[in-house]
């Protein structure tokens, strides 16, 4: 067994920054007894909360280093390690540092954010990091059982985030909705999973699809039983992804998280998910005995998301269940790209470029909702929004960029972004789908604009009300970041493309 | 260093705009002024100015020798078979727009440091113009269809922001947006032209565009026609060519100078460029070219005719330019592209130069643009009374002004041209005698004979400050030695070389170029000794009738028979309002705005509108709350996978 | 058809039978039970198959100390049958039917496509067992050598992920759902 650590150095940096997190809240309290000072044995919640932030968030921006650099070093061949389960090396380290940029932007987020709502941040961090850790070894999941238990890793401690706020009744609900139908998905995976090892008899991903590429294509219960499994597989990876009709937790748990929770969820958990369907469905080998199959799933449900996300979401007055429908629709479109079918590597491309470019769309856009959130003064509905752009211009603005980006529109990435998700539709030949798709973004272009003309033209019924300016720094770090990202990478997109391209070239 | 060159010509207006543009907002914001209007003036004048010297340094000292610069500063998008790069080129073609745009934008934009003075929002008028002209250089050098269509899409945008640029002004806001929607058509066929172009040629650098069709066509006759008339289609919004020239003389509610610039120098001529960028494939599309010919024609005579009636000194000149750009679509269409450039060069001279010669008199008047109530203004304004005069013996074909040679050589090469045809010669040689009457008409009405407003104007008419007058100068110089690079080879018996044919010929002949009949010197001068004549036929006319306006010029309201037509426009404006605008309307109205926007989305928004109830009653039945429903949608959705997987296999 | 493969379907029906009951029983220990038995069931079937291993830690693990504390919970909270005995939805009477229906088409149409695939169905293996399966399959000997090499990473991955559930647990239970944490 050929092990060398370097490749996953970065792991391991993360998991030691998950003790650090771990034992400096576990073990405050013996420490300040120790030094015998009664006085700070409980300090508020205030102080513990911004050790934390400081922790996770100088640990994160370590480990993103970590990453870079090694990523650097080991970006030649990829390789296999520890019996198949995990693959490092290789461009695999641009799609962890996205997961891990994506972190970074949620915990500058959360800075502000658990400070307002007094929520216990050590905990918080701790169960982020973990779900990072999760949605790092699945991209780099090897086989079946390691994709499987990613996703667990990457679940588990969401499911428990969401839950953790404030009290409110919807969060309660939320949270326990996002456990079940998780739970009802993964039971789904593991049907599939089980399905394939059946008739397989190998875990190893690349094995089974050599396997499934070698079926031939004369009907036969061989080919049925497969393609069962990865309807199963397919369907519980929907979930994750939130493809109508398996989204119905998405505007719910979306509306009842904590903001920074609920940005991370569609990004990150997003972006990895997807990254796993590509894998299994969209790699280099070709199954003429299934991609008819599949190429019809995945343009019905594909267009089924894009028609119901954005036609729901133009009703919406709250604006993060808006955004729910939202990333259901952005889901659909990224699925989109897969429906030809094609195996081509700009599909792949297209699709993970899609998934980048999100981060920092929807980063950029719940930035905002947490900048104006405080305490008992929520951010979340329409009549929120109203009129902010006279006082808040900045916050404004990037939102009006955020919305510019999410709609499609140049020169903001996401026009670049659905640009190469249609061309690959065209390519494919798949012109009324990408018809129908185009006339539903345009559709969307409706409640985006709103939100810009609400901020900028509606006089507010009631006075704006005043923001605690708060630990508004980390916030601007993330809003000026996700700025800088969505308009420089839109009208410059090729850095972007390459390191979507060369990431695609090892899921490939 | 050549290419931080081209980058430098092109990011300067940028700068210009943006700092202007960012000051702008801030002094909106702030009601703190960072800096006023002498200063933003400055800034964008500098800008346009040093992009301005350094395309004479780019073209005359760079290009010495060679054909063209290029520079790739950035591979943009490159997706499957699509390369798309970011890339700019000065040929010899680009380079004489770019010299014309930079040029004429230059002393625009020193005219209206005085002309805006004392305007509210001058920082922001001069972000515009200087975002314009970036705009602009976008569409004249980008190497690719893309980049020219953001440049093509980013003039309109201007264009629509200048004319509204009193957009307090309803009638003014308007005016933008029918601007903008009438392009936004033509740029519809535009899309269309490239998409198919794209799917047959697969690339979008026009270079390989034209190669491709002049070597290896192996599109079919049919498609590369439409193809050429799809681009065309575009043309015809942007240049205001039948059937989209609507806009253009409702534009004229923007400001002057930029009437001036954009409306008659740049961006309306940019459809002329096109189609010559394009020549390799409209040479190969006959059809195409047979259209734009007598669409160029029908303008041409079809606008002149309408200017003759005009009485608001803006209008006539934004008729002219319709008009003018006719003859610059006629010579494209016979084929004789250089014709065309050349014309639109000359154009650019002379017609800013009357329309910066109105602004000055319409800012001597106290805003008034009614030329019944002018007159006699060359004593007080002698100035923009000579100038404008040149401007008007170019514009009228007088020999030697420049207007005479382009002209004369369009009509000759309609004439004689393969691609041409009499019947299209007899049409512009009309037009070209209506062009002469109603400009005289014009000057005549305007500083000859007695001042006819008020004695209030009388007292304050005054010559135009200095920054206003300089302009004028320097455009009525050239519109008299403008056209001398030019001058046939006949006339000059070959002693001066054409430089200007010269010049553009290895540009625009390089996938081609249309043959002449043969005529013999004889007839090719008894045709040029006719066009000087109909354009002195055109003054000695006008000249009787308006130099010395006896009684009262007849108020239009009483016009009947042609007159009334021609006040009218042909009712233009109204038949499109019959047969288009308003079956849209009625559609969105009572269709659209009635059953979908107020039941659907405002009932939408308001949550209680009865209309919307029944729709909103099923999505509210899906998203119930209740997870075991959503357990079951995915149980559901679950089925129907196994369904089209069993229906499959 | 041989003995094991009747017990085998058998099992199969008696683990369905303990979750239809898990659902449908009015009182929550009847529903343990019910739960208890299809744990028991799958015991029994990996059993079948050979899987001893699996067939034990599914007997301790599961029918035991997860049952215990399933158990435990009930009777800890003491939820009386009438909080459980919410009638079903009236959508339950037309949609049980309907998914019962699908349920056992999708069976009845797999088995015919199955029988129909001569060539496949001749290679499925009566005895449970694939023959070749490796020497001493399903022992507890080569079920730890498996783990404890190919498996390694995956198995130490597994306790990464129960400290992420216990971390995620007790985040949840110190909220007192007022706001502060509990300290």
């Amino acid at each position: 067994m050929n092990f060398d650590p370097i490749f996953l150095i970065g792991e391991f940096s993360l998991v030691a920054l998950i003790v650090i997190l771990t034992l400096v809240d576990a073990m405050r309290k013996p420490v300040f007894a120790l030094l015998g000072s009664s006085a700070e044995i409980t300090p508020d919640i205030e102080s513990r909360n911004r050790q934390a932030t400081w922790i996770a968030g100088i640990g994160l921006v370590i480990v993103a280093a970590v990453y870079f650099i090694f990523g650097k070093a080991t970006s030649g061949e990829s390789v296999s390690l520890l019996h198949d389960s995990l693959r490092a090396g290789g461009g695999v380290y641009i799609g962890k540092l996205a997961i891990i940029g994506a972190g970074i932007l949620t915990i500058l987020l959360s800075a502000r954010y658990t400070m307002a709502q007094s929520i216990p941040a050590a905990d918080y961090y701790l169960l982020l990091c973990f779900s990072l850790l999760g949605a790092l070894t699945l991209i780099a999941a090897e086989n079946f059982l390691m994709i499987f238990l990613s996703l667990e890793m990457m679940s588990i401690p969401i499911y428990a985030l969401v839950g953790l706020k404030r009290y409110n009744s919807r969060v309660g609900e939320s949270a326990i909705k996002y456990l079940l139908l998780g739970g009802l998905s993964s039971a789904f995976l593991l049907l599939g999973i089980s399905f394939i090892y059946g008739m397989t008899g190998t875990l190893v991903v690349n094995d089974v699809l050599t396997h499934l590429s070698q079926v031939s294509q004369t009907v036969s219960s061989e080919m049925l039983l497969m393609g069962l499994g990865l309807v199963f597989i397919f369907v519980g990876l929907a979930f994750k992804v939130s493809l109508v009709p398996f989204h119905a937790w998405t505007p719910d748990v979306y509306e009842g998280a904590a903001t920074p929770v609920t940005s991370f969820m569609s990004v990150a958990v997003k972006l990895a998910a997807f990254a796993v369907i590509l894998k299994i469905f969209a790699g280099s080998l070709l199954f003429p005995a299934f991609d008819p199959l599949f190429s019809r799933l995945f343009a019905f449900f594909a267009l089924l998301t894009i028609i119901y996300g954005n036609s729901v979401a133009i009703v919406q007055k709250n604006v993060k269940r808006m955004l729910a429908y939202s990333s259901i629709a952005h889901a659909g479109y990224m699925a989109l790209a897969l429906a030809p079918m094609g195996h081509n590597i700009e599909a792949v491309q297209a699709v993970l470029f899609y998934g980048i470019g999100y981060i920092a769309m929807n980063m950029l856009a719940f930035g905002v909702l947490v900048y104006l959130t405080y305490r008992d003064k929520y951010c979340e509905t329409l009549e929120d929004l109203t009129g902010i752009a006279r006082k808040y211009p900045g916050a404004a603005a990037v939102m009006s960029v955020a919305m510019f980006s999410l709609g499609g529109l140049p020169p903001a990435v996401g026009f670049v972004g659905k640009v190469q998700i249609f061309l690959q539709l065209i390519n494919g030949k798949f012109y009324a789908t990408a018809v129908i798709a185009l006339l539903f973004s345009m559709v969307a272009l409706y409640f985006y604009i709103n939100v810009i003309v609400v901020m900028y033209m509606k006089e507010p019924e009631a006075e704006v009300a005043n923001i605690d300016k708060k630990s508004m720094l980390p916030v601007w770090l993330t809003l000026g970041f996700s700025t800088l990202f969505i308009l420089i990478l839109g009208i410059l997109p090729s850095p972007l493309m390459e390191w979507s391209l060369e990431w695609a070239k090892m899921l490939f | 260093m050549e290419s931080s060159l081209i980058l430098l010509i092109i990011i300067l207006p940028l700068i210009g705009a943006f700092l202007n543009g960012t000051v702008a907002a801030t002094n909106a914001y702030r009601k703190k002024e960072i800096w006023g209007e002498k200063f933003a003036g400055i800034l964008a004048f500098s800008a346009v100015g040093s992009s301005f010297l350094l395309s004479l340094y780019a073209v005359f000292v760079k290009m010495s020798g060679i054909d063209s610069l290029s520079f790739t500063p950035y591979e943009w998008l490159s997706v499957g078979g699509l390369q798309l790069n970011l890339s700019f080129v000065i040929d010899h073609l680009s380079a004489v727009m770019l010299l014309v745009v930079t040029g004429v934008s230059s002393v625009i934009h020193f005219y209206s440091i005085g002309y805006i003075h004392g305007d509210e929002s001058s920082v922001r008028y001069f972000s515009y113009l200087n975002l314009f002209v970036f705009a602009m250089l976008l569409l004249i050098l980008g190497d690719s269809m893309p980049v020219m269509f953001v440049g093509w899409e980013g003039v309109g945008l201007c264009s629509y922001l200048l004319i509204g640029f009193w957009y307090k002004e309803e009638e003014k806001a308007i005016a933008g947006k029918k601007a903008f929607i009438v392009n936004r058509i033509g740029d519809f066929g535009f899309l269309l032209g490239m998409f198919l172009i794209f799917a047959n040629v697969g690339s979008l650098t026009i270079s390989e565009v034209n190669e491709f069709f002049h070597h290896n066509n192996s599109m079919t006759f049919f498609w590369t026609n439409v193809a050429g008339i799809c681009l065309f289609i575009g043309a015809t919004g942007k240049s205001a060519q039948i059937p989209l020239y609507v806009w253009l003389p409702d534009a004229m509610a923007g400001p002057t100078p930029v009437s001036a610039l954009i409306h008659a120098a740049t961006m309306v001529t940019a459809g002329v460029y096109m189609l010559c960028r394009f020549h390799g494939l409209y040479l190969a599309a006959p059809v195409a070219l047979n259209v734009v010919l007598w669409i160029g024609a029908l303008t041409a005579i079809f606008s002149a005719t309408i200017a003759i009636y005009q009485n608001d000194i803006k209008k006539v000149l934004a008729y002219s330019t319709v008009s003018q750009l006719g003859f610059m679509f006629m010579a494209a269409g016979a084929g004789a592209f250089v014709i065309a450039i050349f014309h639109l060069m000359t154009h650019a001279f002379f017609k800013a130069c009357l329309f910066l010669g109105s602004g000055s008199v319409i800012h001597a008047m106290g805003g008034e643009q009614d030329i019944r109530f002018m007159g006699g203004l060359k004593k007080y304004m002698p100035t923009t009374y000579i100038t404008f005069l040149l401007a008007t013996l170019a514009i009228a074909g007088i020999p030697p002004f420049a207007g005479f040679f382009s002209k004369d050589e369009i009509l000759w090469n309609v004439f004689a041209s393969d691609h041409g045809s009499k019947i299209v010669w007899a049409i512009g040689a009309i037009a070209a005698l209506c062009t002469a009457f109603y400009m005289f008409r014009l000057v005549y009405l305007t500083f000859f004979g007695k001042f006819r407003g008020t004695p209030e104007q009388e007292h304050h008419l005054h010559e135009s400050p200095s920054t206003m007058t300089a302009p004028l100068i320097i455009l009525g110089v050239l519109s008299l030695i403008g056209g001398w690079i030019g001058i046939p080879k006949l006339l000059s018996g070959g002693l001066i070389p054409n430089f200007f044919h010269h010049y553009l010929e290895p540009a625009v002949s390089k996938y081609g170029h249309v043959e002449l009949h043969h005529y013999s010197h004889s007839v090719e001068y008894s045709l040029m000794i006719l066009s000087v004549v109909i354009a002195v036929i055109g003054w000695f006319t006008a000249s009787r009738l308006f130099r010395e306006v006896k009684k009262e010029l007849p108020d239009p309201a009483r016009y009947s028979g042609i007159p009334k037509l021609l006040w009218n426009k042909y009712f233009v404006d109204e038949i499109y309002d019959k047969l288009i605008v308003n079956p849209i309307k009625f559609l969105a109205t009572k269709v659209f705005l009635n059953i979908s926007d107020k039941k659907l989305i405002d009932g939408a928004a308001n949550g209680s509108a009865r209309g919307w109830r029944q729709v909103s009653q099923v999505f509210s039945y899906l998203q119930t709350g209740n997870i075991q429903a959503y357990g079951i949608y995915i149980i559901f959705g679950a089925a129907l996978a196994v369904a089209l997987a069993f229906y499959i296999y | 058809m041989d003995f094991n493969v009747i017990m085998y379907i058998f099992f199969g029906i008696v683990s369905i039978a303990g979750g239809v009951i898990l659902v449908g029983a009015k009182h929550p220990i009847r529903g343990a039970m019910g739960l208890l038995t299809t744990m028991l069931a799958l015991a029994a079937m990996y059993a079948q198959l050979h899987a001893h291993t699996i067939a034990v830690f599914q007997v301790i693990i599961y029918a035991g100390a997860v049952m215990v504390l399933i158990v435990y919970f009930i009777m800890l909270l003491d939820i009386k049958s009438e909080d459980y005995a919410k009638p079903f939805s009236k959508f339950f009477w037309f949609g049980a039917p309907l998914l019962l229906f699908a349920v056992f088409y999708f069976i009845f149409k797999l088995s015919m496509v199955i029988k129909s695939d001569g060539a496949f169905f001749a290679t499925l293996n009566p005895s449970l067992v694939s023959p070749n399966a490796p020497e001493a399959f399903g022992g507890i000997k080569i079920f730890s050598k498996e783990l404890l090499t190919k498996y390694l990473f995956a198995f130490e991955f597994v306790s990464t992920l129960l400290f992420a559930a216990i971390v995620a647990v007790i985040a949840i239970v110190q909220l007192d759902w007022k706001g502060k944490s509990n300290e």
